[in-house]
């Protein structure tokens, strides 16, 4: 006990050189609160989103096999390259594999309407220009690289959604407060945007009748000699139209009428357009999204048609579930033609600043801690000697070495307890601003490299990062904001209770550090020799 | 020599500074009973502190042995022979300067482990007792004078009511009455609280009052008179 109330008393006795070593403890603490707290933030946060990403998996078609199975199977010259197709069925049965956690589906398609009038049509296009003819358009978004798949449909202005309802969990769209909306309960109900409503005065319980260009991939051994354009073909119980394309390539298209019964009005608080850039067309207004049911959008679908954009999303049980869940998907049927992958890039791109951050915080700290314990170490050598005989003093007296030894610990660790409150409270309040300055740094050298070769590789939808995608052309889905592949450039600091043990630690073990030189420099006086020499 | 009376028994003790060329001690024979008082006498650098500093247990000797009753300092704990056993007032007084004068003798008092209810008090009353007031108590040791700093040592080395007192010149710096104050302490130490006192001095009233007297020359030490 009177070890403690003595080196209190040392303490305050003195003051300039107690100063001295706590205005070192001080900044060795504070700067490494600051670079404890942004590194273990910035951990925090490339977790969140290793999980996330790294458990979302998506399946997508190997454009390197599809390459190279367009190459054998050319003939006369002539490179058909195919995108591959999954069955519906088949993709929402890997939903069933053990790995999962769960997973997420929507399918959307474009969609005509010869008695509706979509938002932002445009005036030259004739309203429901119907099926299309040879002079239909040819859908105005294509594939990668764009000469992919063509298909022919009409002009699009809807888009037909089954089983998107992630906005309205996360609250950008809601049913608006009439009393009678309600969400689709079954099938062939739909939901309209409240602007659709509006201009063609849907009101619920009306019946809304759309027209879905539905094309058929005509498989590569189909022998078309014999037909011309605008002629039909028979298949899979359907009839389809075909057109022959600028290559002399046939496409086949039918068209499927659907009537739907509106059972609500929704709200959406998202832009009509994804961004300022976008085109002002009717096929790209959010408002011209009509919901339904996924099985309703599927049951328009017949076998090898390609133009119903189903997206699954799976969620993975843990991110090193991947093979396990491929291994189902492969058993299941999946062709080798597709990848099953987590979204590493994305995750990479969105992180990097935070990696840099933490990269650069962590160095930091390393040097800082290096030199701060040298200096400590070298202050704690100098205070020592200036203590030598104060020392002596005691240990003629006859106080252990141990406890002379705890007695100056116990100085170094009531100084380092001051400067821990104080350091804890100046680097927390100083780690936000400087974590901007930094994130701010590292987002801007990371953002430049965002224009990737060959235009936009990415899948429209920005919502979820697991696309998978039926059929060639990839649509413009639009689920959404667009922007969250950015890479970071905000990130909110917080203490968490894990700094606090660590930056203790930390602080425990500098003060130990100290106390042990200082304890094998007692070790080596002998308090006769520092008693006589003084003599 | 060593009768079973003898606190301190010393057998052919040398001792050697490690830097040192020559012995400070040299097989030194001496025997200190309980309830006397010894001097000893010697030139300047004859090694009377060097003996002080060994009978203190601030270091053993290199050769020889010194039994404390009938253990080897060697094999006691040094420590708590100095902190219980043993009150040294140095040649060079070694108080802790930048504290007052009354916290050196309760620390002493706590490292020895006194059960003294009220140290403090109890420290001014023997401040008290060697002439060192309330006020000058409360001072820095570094705002004494020589003679003020030489008593509150000598309160130190009897804070803890050791059964020997060693003193190193304890009254260099003494006006004479001061002195025969001091004297009459220690006379009464070891005459009626049966302690055994041994003083380094050069003052003539100290070994008037001596039992014993021993002289030191280079390193040696023999006995010159007994009463
Ligand atoms: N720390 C030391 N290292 C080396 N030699 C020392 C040390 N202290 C003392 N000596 C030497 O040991 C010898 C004895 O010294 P000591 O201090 O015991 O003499 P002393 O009799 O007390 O003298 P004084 O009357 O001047 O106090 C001297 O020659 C001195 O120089
Ligand atoms: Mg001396």
């Amino acid at each position: 006990m009177f070890i403690f109330t003595n080196a209190m008393e040392n303490l305050l006795r003195n003051k300039g050189r107690n100063i001295l070593i706590m205005t070192i403890i001080f900044l060795i603490i504070a700067t490494t609160v600051v670079a404890l707290i942004i590194n273990n933030t910035s951990s925090a946060v490339i977790e969140d989103y290793k999980t996330r990403f790294s458990s979302q998996v998506s399946i997508s078609p190997d454009m390197e096999k599809v390459r190279e199975e367009a190459m054998s199977g050319a003939s006369g010259g002539m490179i058909s390259m195919r995108m591959p197709i999954i069955e519906p069925e088949l993709l929402l049965s890997f939903a069933q594999s053990e790995a999962l956690q769960r997973s997420e589906a929507y399918a959307s398609v474009s969609a005509d309407s010869d008695s509706l009038t979509a938002i932002d049509q445009s005036d030259d296009e004739e309203n429901g220009s119907g099926p299309a003819g040879p002079g239909g358009s040819i859908s105005g978004s294509s594939g990668p690289g764009g000469n992919v798949g063509f298909s022919i449909r009409g002009a699009g202005n809807y888009r037909l959604y089954g089983g998107f309802w992630e906005a309205f969990n996360n609250g950008t769209r809601a049913l608006v407060d009439d009393g009678i909306s309600a969400l689709p309960a079954a099938d062939n109900e739909c939901l309209v945007s409240q602007e659709l409503a509006e201009l063609n005065g849907i009101k619920v319980g009306d019946i809304i009748r759309l027209q879905v260009q539905m094309s058929y991939d005509i498989p590569a051994d189909a022998d078309l000699t014999g037909y011309a354009d605008g002629d039909s073909y028979r298949i899979n119980g359907q009839t389809y139209t075909l057109n022959q394309g600028l290559s002399d390539i046939f496409f086949a298209s039918r068209t499927v009428e659907v009537a739907l019964k509106v059972t609500g009005i929704y709200d959406d608080l998202n832009d009509a357009y994804d961004n300022e850039n976008m085109p002002k067309m009717a096929a790209f207004n959010h408002r011209n999204e009509i919901l339904t049911t996924l099985d309703t959008l599927l049951s328009l679908r017949s076998t090898n048609e390609n133009n119903i954009n189903l997206i699954v999303t799976y969620f993975l049980k843990s991110p090193d579930l991947l093979a396990d869940f491929e291994a189902y998907a492969r058993d299941a049927g999946l062709s080798d033609l597709f990848l099953v992958t987590t979204d590493a890039a994305s995750y990479d791109r969105i992180v990097k600043p935070v990696v840099a951050l933490k990269s650069i915080t962590l160095t930091f700290m390393i040097v800082v801690l290096v030199l701060g314990a040298i200096i400590l170490i070298l202050l704690t050598l100098i205070a020592i000697r200036e203590r030598k005989y104060e020392i002596g003093v005691l240990r003629a007296m006859g106080m252990k070495k141990a406890k002379v030894a705890l007695g100056l610990w116990t100085e170094l660790l009531v100084m380092t307890a001051i400067c821990l409150v104080l350091g804890l409270g100046v680097g927390a309040l100083a780690a936000q601003p400087i974590t901007d300055v930094l994130i701010t740094q590292q987002a801007e050298a990371a953002a430049p490299d965002t224009a990737g070769p060959g235009g936009p590789m990415t899948t429209g939808s920005g919502g979820p990062i697991g696309v998978s995608v039926i059929g060639a052309p990839v649509m413009i889905s639009g689920s959404g904001a667009g922007g969250n592949l950015q890479p970071l450039s905000e990130m909110d600091i917080a203490i968490g209770f894990d700094t606090i043990l660590e930056i203790i630690a930390i602080a425990l073990l500098l003060a130990t550090l100290s106390g042990l030189v200082s304890t094998s420099r007692i070790t080596r006086y002998e308090p006769i020799r520092i008693l006589m020499e003084r003599n | 020599m060593a009768t079973s009376a003898n606190v301190l028994t010393l057998h052919k003790v040398s001792y050697k500074y490690d830097d040192a060329k020559s012995f400070a001690l040299r097989r030194v024979d001496a025997a200190f009973e309980a309830g006397k008082i010894y001097t000893i006498i010697g030139k300047s650098g004859s090694g009377k502190s060097t003996l002080l500093s060994l009978l203190a247990g601030l270091d053993v000797a290199k050769g020889g042995e010194i039994l404390y009753g009938k253990k080897s300092l060697k094999e006691l704990d040094r420590d708590d022979y100095r902190a219980r056993n043993i009150g040294v007032v140095f040649q060079g007084y070694n108080l802790l300067t930048n504290t007052t004068a009354v916290k050196n003798i309760v620390l002493s008092m706590d490292i020895s482990g006194s059960k003294e209810a009220d140290k403090k008090q109890y420290a001014y009353d023997l401040l008290a007792k060697v002439g060192i007031n309330r006020e000058t108590a409360e001072r820095k040791i570094l705002k004494l004078s020589g003679g003020e700093q030489q008593r509150v040592a000598i309160a130190r080395a009897l804070s803890h009511e050791p059964n020997v007192i060693l003193a190193d010149e304890p009254t260099g710096n003494l006006d004479s009455e001061t002195e025969e104050e001091i004297l009459a302490i220690f006379a009464s130490l070891a005459h009626d609280e049966g302690k055994c006192v041994i003083i380094v001095t050069h003052s003539k009233r100290i070994t008037a009052i001596a039992d014993v007297i021993y002289g030191m020359n280079a390193g040696s030490l023999t006995q010159m008179r007994a009463k």
